[in-house]
């Protein structure tokens, strides 16, 4: 038996029915929502390249995968350093990194004043992306690859810092360089309010869960908000029944279907329906506990640490 | 490469992405403040983080890894080799983490690995883990073993492994252990033909016979002249024997003792009846006629001497008898039959038709002697022969000491196979103190043991505690194991690859060398002179058989049940097989079903026939 108190208990029994309430089974079967997708935009079936295939499309040049990281020492939000990475890997054995630290505990920290955590949060994420922008448009200078795949989908590079973002996209379109973001989750809520007004708690995503089949895409024209300049899709990339985001440049829209294939080619068929290549530079850029508690030990004098960052709940007795 | 984790004095984990670590080869730690110490590799592993295990996450497709890989992607790259590094000497305090560790020279470390010269010490093979130093080695250590790996030969890659014979003279002897299969027998022929390379006298007890150095291998034409004619192979009961009036009555009692186990009144047989300088005749004689006297009794005999007719030498004879009753009488029948039958089984082995001046020529030529026979005959013959030996050797010395010119005989290594028969643990046997005393004491008078054996556990202890240096291939027995693990400085890891050893590697744990070192024997120069295949001669015994039978069936077919009497005839007369009918028609039925001839079954007849 779990050892919690009978109040809580109850409290979760009940959020267990609202939740069935809100997201019932039976409120749209799979033939349903598919027919009604099938109205909206069109179902594409992909094939996956055998691998002699995806090496001919490359041709001799590069693949680059780009992801950061950021992660904070545990504590107060006004007391901690945070550290941020992005790398940009190609698959020729390519990389380039860039990382920044920042801390409250400094006056100039992110521009801001005191107090304003949720813009905080927001520029957390804003410098990351910067970062990351900055590494794909230094890979795509010096390396002139076929494709660069983001983690996350460019729409929120694209929120996140709009000026390096218009610089990469020239830049992508210059060297023709194909760019493409990948995102886990679909977040977005414009399916929804186009075919399934009455759920409105819904994310795209509930409605898409389990209608693709696997190797399946759903494009919508009008998917990416107007004047984004880009297209959008779901696919199915996994056995999950949960599917991924790609979007890229309407620019570079002739080259979609192979997009389509390569990233159906380089997903294993277990998993969380990435490409493999962006999990292994995630691997690689990912900032973790121990990592960012080793650095903070061999970096900053311990007289400063147990002064500025030390946390009462370490000595915690059990 | 580069120190991770945790470090201790003794130990470090050592991580490096290009180079795969070898177990065994010795690395440099380059921690200034230490002088950077030295260490071995224990234990390796690599990992790859790419390609996760665990039941809990799901398995990449090898699809997406190949199309990685056609795309450019080089995922070994991403492999991790780790090694576990044990220092030679413990440091005073823990290594810093994160020291850098590069490969040494030969220089930087030929102590820890060459004590001797392939001149002067025994050449046995190959230190592994050494490849990544020979192209530092110094010339005179290099291109001196050929090697022998899956039944290729290949040239030396690495340090060679010398041991240094002459330091036995502070640790002495030598134990070889090792299961069947697992180049016990190959590394004992190695190491004889290093001690005639270095002319040292040498004794080897063979009950298997195949010590024999005369068939050189080819592929060492060169290195096998060194062995030429420094064997001579002698067998008990045809060239070497044990002279009977050299025997005093402790040793006649160990031999009849190792011809069949002494009750305590046969014991009391043999001291009353054996006398200084007795011959076998004159013993052998004494104790049959004592067994007829017994058998005749007293009045028996009287009664004899009674009779008329009797030739004065009978009469004699009848004398002999009394007398002979008359001063053993009170001697139990039993046990005195019992010596007399322990005596006929050693005459008829041949024991006492030879001296052992055969060996002790060999010798002192600076020869190995090996000594062919069947196990008992030679446990018996063993402990007559090294007593003998050792004896000789001992007054030499002694009398040296004292100042007397003694007659000189060499120093000498006895070398024995199976030697848990000759000296087991927890009972007696009539080897057995004698070669204690030789572990114990041998060392000063030069006389030394290289025992070999697959039960290092039914082994004497006091021996094995003797044994300095030990040699041990691949163990599989966990009893075995364990004593060596006791008996040796062997690490648990060690220990854990015992097991798992190749046929021809060895663990070498030695005083003389200060810690264990694995290495890998060299090919032998010689061959073992029986390497047929008993199931290879079954076959071709019976081919031969069935070709000569055929070429004269041909002659005859095609042939009638009625024929067989005559056929039979011919058989016996030109290939001596005294076959009968029924076995004649099973051989014909069986050359038939192997489709060799044709037979054909008609209501009237059996008929056998050429194949067309």
């Amino acid at each position: 038996m779990l050892p919690i108190s009978k109040e809580l208990k109850e409290k979760l029994r009940e959020i267990n029915r609202s939740l069935r309430e809100v997201y019932p089974t039976q409120a749209m079967n799979r033939q349903q929502a598919r027919r009604k997708l099938s109205e909206l935009g069109t179902f594409y079936a992909v094939e996956a390249w055998s691998p002699e295939e995806a090496k001919e499309w490359l041709g001799d040049r590069t693949m680059i995968g780009v992801d950061g990281s950021v992660n904070s020492t545990p504590g107060s939000p006004l007391r901690t350093i945070s550290v941020f990475q992005a790398l940009a890997k190609g698959t020729k054995g390519e990389e380039k990194w860039m990382a920044d630290v920042q801390t409250p505990l400094l006056p100039n920290f992110l521009g801001f004043q005191e107090g304003q955590a949720a813009r905080e949060a927001q520029e957390r994420g804003a410098l990351l992306s910067a970062l990351e922008l900055q590494v794909a448009s230094y890979a795509i200078e010096h390396w002139k690859p076929r494709v660069v795949m983001m983690d996350g989908s460019l729409l929120h590079f694209m929120i996140d810092d709009h000026e390096k973002w218009n610089q990469l996209m020239r830049d992508a379109e210059r060297e023709n360089a194909l760019l493409i973001g990948v995102a886990e989750e679909i977040n977005t809520h414009r399916l929804v309010q186009e075919i399934a007004p009455e759920f409105p708690t819904w994310t795209d995503r509930d409605l898409l869960y389990g209608v693709l089949k696997q190797g399946e895409v759903f494009i919508w024209e009008d998917w990416s908000p107007a004047g984004s300049q880009l297209w959008k899709v779901a696919m199915r990339t996994a056995s999950s029944p949960i599917p991924i985001g790609i979007d890229g440049l309407k620019s570079q829209e002739d080259a979609i279907s192979m997009i389509f294939q390569l990233v159906y080619s380089l997903t294993p068929k277990q998993g969380r329906g990435i490409p493999y290549w962006l999990d292994i530079v995630d691997h690689q850029v990912r900032v973790t506990n121990p990592l960012v508690s080793t650095m903070i030990e061999e970096y900053i004098d311990p007289d400063i640490r147990h002064h500025l960052l030390m946390l009462k709940r370490n000595d915690r007795m059990i | 490469m580069q120190v991770v984790g945790v470090t201790t004095q003794q130990e470090v984990h050592i991580v490096s992405r290009e180079r795969k670590f070898r177990i065994n080869e010795i690395l440099v730690i380059e921690d200034e403040i230490l002088d950077d110490p030295k260490g071995e590799v224990v234990e390796t592993m690599a990992y790859n983080r790419l390609i996760p295990m665990g039941f809990d996450r799901s398995i990449v497709d090898a699809q997406v890894i190949d199309t990685l890989e056609k795309m450019g992607y080089d995922i070994e790259a991403d492999e991790i080799n780790i090694a576990k590094v044990r220092l030679f000497e413990e440091a005073p305090f823990p290594i810093s983490t994160g020291s850098s560790v590069r490969l040494p020279n030969f220089a930087e470390v030929r102590h820890l690995l060459v004590q001797t010269t392939p001149e002067q010490g025994m050449l046995l093979g190959e230190i592994r883990g050494t490849e990544s130093l020979y192209d530092t080695l110094t010339s005179d250590l290099q291109q001196q073993v050929l090697m022998m790996e899956q039944g290729e030969y290949r040239q030396q890659r690495g340090v060679p492994f010398l041991f240094d014979i002459k330091k036995m003279q502070q640790y002495p002897h030598v134990g070889i252990f090792g299961g069947s299969g697992s180049g016990k027998s190959f590394g004992l022929r190695v190491m004889l033909e290093e001690l005639m390379k270095l002319r040292i006298p040498t004794i080897v007890f063979d009950p298997h016979f195949e010590m024999d150095f005369r068939d050189t291998v080819p592929e060492s034409e060169k290195q096998a002249s060194k062995v030429k004619d420094r064997s001579v192979v002698v067998q008990v009961g045809r060239e070497v024997g044990i002279s009977f009036s050299d025997l005093s009555t402790r040793d006649v009692t160990d031999l009849l003792g190792a011809a069949g186990h002494l009750s305590e009144s046969m014991v009391n047989v043999i001291q009353t009846l054996h006398k200084r300088r007795d011959s076998y005749a004159s013993f052998s004689d004494r104790i049959n006629n004592l067994v007829q006297a017994l058998e005749e009794g007293k009045a028996g005999l009287e009664r004899q001497l009674r009779q008329d007719e009797l030739t004065p030498v009978e009469v004699n004879r009848i004398q002999d008898l009394l007398k002979l009753l008359q001063q053993y009488g009170t001697l139990p029948a039993a046990s005195v039959k019992g010596i007399h039958w322990r005596l006929n089984r050693l005459e008829q082995a041949g024991l006492f038709q030879q001296d052992i001046r055969e060996i002790e020529r060999g010798l002192e030529q600076g020869k190995l002697v090996v000594v062919q026979g069947s196990t008992w005959v030679l446990q018996v013959f063993t402990t007559y022969v090294i007593g003998a030996l050792y004896r000789k050797r001992r007054e030499f010395k002694d009398a040296q000491t004292n100042g007397e010119e003694g007659e000189f005989f060499p120093p000498f290594v006895t070398v024995t196979d199976e030697a848990h028969n000759f000296a087991p643990k927890g009972f007696d046997s009539p080897a057995k103190s004698i070669l204690k005393e030789i572990a114990q004491e041998g060392r000063k008078y030069g006389v030394f043991l290289f025992l070999a054996t697959q039960r290092p556990t039914l082994l004497d202890e006091t021996i094995t505690a003797q044994l300095n240096t030990k040699f041990v291939f691949r163990t599989v027995r966990g009893t075995d194991i364990a004593t060596l693990r006791e008996e040796t400085d062997l690490t648990q890891e060690e220990g854990k690859r015992l097991p798992y050893l190749r046929s021809g590697d060895a663990f070498v744990s030695s005083a003389i060398i200060g810690r264990t070192v694995f290495i890998r024997i060299r090919a032998a120069h010689t061959q073992s002179p029986h390497i047929s295949n008993p199931f290879d001669e079954l076959i071709q015994a019976t081919q031969h058989q069935d070709e000569k039978v055929l070429r004269y069936l041909k002659k005859q077919f095609p042939i009638f049940e009625t024929d067989f009497t005559q056929v039979i005839g011919t058989l016996q007369k030109e290939f001596s097989l005294s076959w009968d009918v029924k076995r004649l028609k099973q051989e014909l039925d069986r050359l038939a079903s192997d489709g060799q001839i044709r037979k054909k079954e008609t209501p009237f007849a059996v008929r056998y026939d050429m194949n067309e």
